[in-house]
């Protein structure tokens, strides 16, 4: 990679960038890691770090490093909680080493987006305690040592993930870089969501987690997908705002965070008789085709249902 | 003839110089006036014998000629003449001018032979062939095509002239093997590796060759997604026509038609039918909404999967919904507007969804298999960035180029896609 071709480059594009940035000598200081050894995978994210700055189009002021920050804080309360699994009594094998997989997962996301923020020149969190910040039973809701509610939770925070991340492409999207490996993870914390579902579906114990018959109205026994709103998640009542709509103060343009039971997509509204193929389709079937994103506030509310303080995620 | 009467001498004269029949007894004698009336009532029952001329053959000019040279041959007894032929060819006009004279024109199946006359008096023979020539073949033509428009590995109908014994056919410079099938009419195969636009012809035969480049027109056997952010739409449209082809294929499969009513896959594969439907019928409304055009109605090539067997389809689905899904993750960053990327998004995860099912309904616990998601070994994708580092646990992203290289092997030439315009 030739650092200084990419910067003539982008001169030649816009002649005002290092106004906006230091001086050409002191983009070479300010790269983390520079004159220490930087992973192949980090090298496009220090280049892209020296211009987060000028390009970085964010809420409030939020910049990549601080999207990715409050990403890290959501991988922390998986991964703990996934470390936590060995306490869960009442699973089968197949499930016991099916959540060994989202564990190691989880953990690696949690490495690697340290990893990443620093690459880009920010500060990650310190690694909270694993004690005393997050609590898994939220204030006594839960009892995460039963499997049927440790598994709730699981679905809870996977769904709440896939929300998460996907409302936070469109903050990262100035570096391309970033928003694939976002887009990575996302698609991973579905993964996650299907096979969570499948779990609660076939039921803890089951051997054969992927052939569980979902039962309408979903909270028990939900679908891979969300249909509709799943009838308020796996704890109605408790776990509504998963699946609920957030909050569209601050949303980037032409960019909404409707509830889950959303049908219109694009400003399009889908029906049988607005997509005439679909005509004889069941109903349910136009929510769970798209899945909908959060904005960080209504993530941020639910997340610290989980957290100690009550404030970890603000 | 004896003599029946005694007392007569028979002295035979000697026969006149002119050729003659007779021979002329001398009587004399008593008997003679007898041997006269006896004579003159021992008349033959046949006619007088006129002069007889057996068949033959004298001359024959030309010696040589094509088919249809009128020869003209000399001989005798040609009158009544019932055959003619040259070798074993039979002439079927021939003309008796008379009957030392006979003329035909050398029919069109006749080679080089000797020319044979029959007639009432016999049959002769040329003591020496009359050799047919070669007719010299004319420089073949070509007037029209059809169809005027068509796909590589297409095949055409070429009408022109002189097309008899055509040998060699070229398009663009690349062969193709004719098939002649009369003097007007000749089919061939457009190569597969033809460029689309229109068809430089060479068709080469005996008298000579044929060059059109009006006739035909090869139509492209790829299809352009595009640039730009409808570039990108218009090719996650084309990716959910073909997931969307495939389950509507395998709900009219006997795998399907076995799986039972309510059973756990049955409910899945229609619901990644209905999902796969919507998300294409979706993408075309959005795209034409955006004030883009939509591509075509891809043609797909489910050839090579078997609808009645479950590997077969379970793993079509699994490699269908893995390919979807890290062609979203590896296609994000080529859109502009973030409205788009977003509502993308919103069916990349979907897909993430299906495949891990999939994925475990082939085997238990494979929703996040090391081939699409790196916990030990790097993706080996040729994305630039190395988008999934080993131990990320990051889902691969595959470039467009990556995805339809696998894409295309299930679209049918004319559908295949070109991605070459998102960047």
């Amino acid at each position: 990679m030739n650092f200084l071709q990419i910067l003539a480059d982008i001169e030649q594009v816009d002649p005002e960038v290092y106004d906006r940035l230091d001086s050409r000598r002191a983009i070479f200081k300010n790269i983390a890691g520079l004159g220490q050894k930087l992973t192949a995978a980090a090298l496009p994210l220090a280049v892209g770090a020296v211009f987060n700055k000028a390009y970085a189009q964010t809420p409030a002021g939020a910049s990549i490093a601080d999207v990715l920050n409050f990403a890290l804080k959501l991988e922390y309360l998986e991964s703990y909680f996934y470390n936590a699994r060995t306490a869960v009594t009442g699973l089968s094998a197949v499930n016991a080493a099916g959540l060994a997989l989202i564990a190691t997962d989880e953990a690696n996301h949690v490495t690697f987006l340290r990893a990443t923020i620093v690459a880009l020149g920010g500060t990650a969190i310190p690694a909270p305690a694993t004690t005393g910040v997050f609590d898994y039973t939220a204030k006594g809701l839960f009892n995460p040592t039963v499997a049927v509610q440790y598994l709730a939770l699981a679905q809870s925070f996977e769904d709440t993930g896939v929300r998460a991340y996907k409302g936070a492409a469109p903050l990262v999207m100035a570096n391309k870089t970033v928003l694939t490996a976002a887009l990575s993870i996302h698609a991973v914390e579905a993964r996650h969501a299907s096979h969570i579902r499948a779990m609660r579906r076939a039921g803890p114990t089951s051997s054969l987690p992927s052939q569980g018959q979902p039962a309408a109205p979903y909270s028990a026994a939900p679908k891979s997908w969300i249909s509709g709103t799943d009838n308020g998640g796996p704890v109605p009542g408790i776990t509504d705002a998963i699946y609920g709509a957030g909050n569209n103060t601050n949303a980037p343009a032409n960019i909404s965070f409707n509830a889950e039971n959303s049908t219109t997509q694009g400003g399009i509204a889908l029906s049988g008789s607005t997509l005439p193929n679909a005509s004889s389709f069941p109903a349910s079937a136009f929510s769970e085709a798209f899945d909908e994103g959060l904005d960080v506030g209504t993530v941020a509310r639910i997340a610290n249902l989980f957290s100690v303080s009550g404030t970890y995620f603000n | 003839m004896t003599s029946p009467l005694p007392g007569l001498r028979v002295q035979s004269a000697a026969p006149a110089a002119a050729p003659s029949r007779r021979s002329f007894l001398r009587y004399s004698g008593a008997s003679a006036v007898l041997g006269s009336l006896w004579l003159a009532s021992c008349k033959s029952s046949q006619p007088d014998p006129t002069p007889s001329v057996s068949t033959s053959i004298a001359s024959f000019s030309p010696t040589s000629g094509m088919v249809g040279t009128t020869v003209t041959v000399k001989g005798a007894g040609f009158s009544g003449t019932t055959a003619v032929q040259v070798g074993t060819v039979a002439v079927t006009n021939f003309q008796v001018v008379d009957a030392a004279t006979i003329t035909f024109s050398v029919p069109a199946a006749a080679q080089t032979g000797s020319i044979t006359v029959t007639s009432p008096t016999g049959a002769a023979t040329s003591s020496t062939p009359f050799t047919v020539t070669a007719t010299p073949v004319s420089a073949p033509g070509i007037t029209s095509a059809s169809p005027a428009s068509a796909l590589p590995g297409a095949t055409v109908t070429l009408t022109g002239t002189n097309f008899t014994g055509v040998t060699a056919l070229t398009l663009n410079g690349l062969p193709a093997t004719p098939t002649v099938v009369n003097a007007t009419t000749l089919t061939f195969v457009i190569p597969t590796a033809a460029q689309a636009g229109a068809a430089d012809i060479v068709v080469t035969g005996p008298g000579g060759r044929a060059i059109n480049n009006t006739v035909l027109t090869v139509l492209p056997s790829t299809v352009n997604v595009g640039t730009g952010d409808a570039g990108v739409l218009n090719y996650a449209y084309a990716l959910e026509q073909l997931e969307a082809a495939f389950y509507t294929q395998v709900r009219t499969g006997t795998y399907y038609a076995g799986l039972a009513n309510g059973s756990a896959e049955r409910l899945v594969l229609d619901d990644l039918y209905y999902h796969e439907v919507i998300h294409r019928d979706f993408l075309k409304a959005a795209i034409q909404g955006a004030g883009a055009t939509p591509l075509i109605d891809l043609k797909v090539d489910f050839t090579s999967i078997n609808f009645s067997d479950r590997t077969s389809v379970l793993s079509t689905a699994k490699a269908f919904e893995d390919l979807g899904s890290a062609a979203y993750i590896g296609a994000g960053q080529y859109f502009t507007s973030a409205a788009f990327l977003y509502i993308a998004g919103k069916i990349a995860s979907v897909e993430a969804r299906h495949a891990a099912l999939i994925r475990d309904l082939t085997s238990e616990n494979t929703f996040v298999g090391n081939d699409v998601v790196t916990l030990t070994t790097a993706s080996n994708s040729t994305v630039a960035t190395n988008n999934a580092p080993a131990g990320s646990s990051l889902e691969r992203a595959l470039a467009p180029a990556e995805v339809v290289a696998v894409a295309n092997l299930y679209l049918a030439i004319g559908s295949k896609l070109d991605v070459s315009g998102i960047r």
